[in-house]
């Protein structure tokens, strides 16, 4: 079934695009070139990152820490593998997107932590950036229960989708 | 933050590598993580192009605009401080239906627009509003249907069925909105 998404996906996109006569080789021009700049502009922190998950990769502090932690989080369905992915992802989305690499080349794509980790990474945002952008522009100095209601969320969320990586 | 994140992760790892003698691998992991992270950049621009022109066109095919007529119904459950054509309604439409798209070029101006128009009724003790916090709670809870970067970056690394974890991770979003939207509801009581 999966096999389709991506396909349908395109279909769907060219299909309104013809359907509303936008010139599709041009608007898909345009957005290509967006993209290749925002990948190319999140590499300095890609390096960053994998500096850091690399020295505690090998330094086995990291088989360590999810050692450890594996017994209580398994208990609530989560593989400790995707800990490290599911803690980064609220701080920052490209230090989570290169700790998903690390992730998916540890334990493999298709293994049930690859897809949690890959889950995880999809289904929640950078608190961190939409909190401080939106306030900011917003002048306003006090979160009250915003930022409590988005870690909730979060929580949520990385539960879920360790969950719904098993039964789908 | 990020910088106290980075320091913890480089300082944990070189501290309890150098006492546990895996000075070599750490080395190794060191030099090699560049290289690594321009590779990665690269097999991301690649998945990156391939969606970033797909959504264009369904941008321009006027995809931002159906989705926020759309949502009309949810937004008047949601913000009920709004009235019916109030701006700051129309600004948070375009930017929820450009975050599910996956658009975040468009998705951040609107929502910028959207708080700078909510904070005109801003309270007398400069903290957020009911409707603020829900707009941000909502923001930070994720609402794209389709994870374009996460499929490709999973094909990226050889996997058998890259789209595999679309549906379970549109079924997790769902519950994350609907439990950042319920805990905001619950607390904005109080």
């Amino acid at each position: 079934m999966s096999a389709y998404v991506v396909p349908a996906v395109l279909l769907l996109a060219v299909m309104a695009g013809v359907f509303r006569r936008v010139p599709v080789y041009d608007a898909f021009l345009r957005g290509a070139r967006e993209g290749l700049k925002t990948a190319w502009s999140i590499a300095p922190c890609l390096a960053a990152v994998l500096l850091a998950a690399g020295l505690l990769t090998g330094s086995g502090a990291l088989d360590a820490l999810v050692g450890a932690c594996a017994k209580p989080l398994e208990r609530l369905g989560l593989p400790a593998g995707a800990l490290p992915v599911m803690l980064l992802r609220p701080v920052s989305g490209s230090a989570a997107l290169g700790m998903l690499e690390k992730t998916l080349a540890a334990y493999g794509p298709d293994s049930p932590t690859g897809r949690a980790a890959s889950a995880m990474v999809g289904s929640s945002e950078t608190i961190l950036y939409t909190c401080s952008v939106y306030l900011g522009a917003a002048g306003v100095k006090k979160a009250r229960h915003a930022l409590p209601a988005a870690l909730l969320a979060w929580l949520a969320g990385s539960l879920a989708a360790a969950y719904f990586c098993k039964i789908l | 933050m990020m910088n106290a994140v980075f320091a913890a992760m480089c300082c944990t790892g070189l501290v309890w590598g150098l006492f546990s003698g895996r000075a070599a691998q750490m080395g190794q992991a060191a030099l090699q993580s560049g290289a690594e992270a321009v590779t990665l950049a690269l097999k991301l621009g690649g998945g990156f192009a391939l969606w970033c022109g797909a959504l264009q066109i369904l941008e321009e095919a006027g995809a931002i605009g159906a989705l926020c007529r759309a949502l009309a119904p949810l937004l008047k459950a949601l913000f009920p401080s709004l009235g019916e054509d109030s701006p700051a309604r129309g600004a948070i439409a375009e930017n929820f239906a450009a975050n599910m798209l996956g658009l975040g070029n468009a998705a951040t101006p609107a929502g910028v627009r959207a708080m700078r128009l909510l904070s005109e009724e801003k309270r007398a003790d400069g903290a957020a509003t009911d409707a603020m916090c829900m707009f941000l709670v909502l923001n930070a809870s994720s609402l794209q249907l389709f994870p374009a970067t996460v499929v490709s970056m999973r094909a990226a690394a050889g996997a058998q069925s890259p789209a595999s974890i679309v549906l379970p991770t549109l079924c997790a979003t769902a519950v994350s909105t609907l439990a950042g939207g319920l805990a905001c509801a619950a607390l904005a009581r109080r």
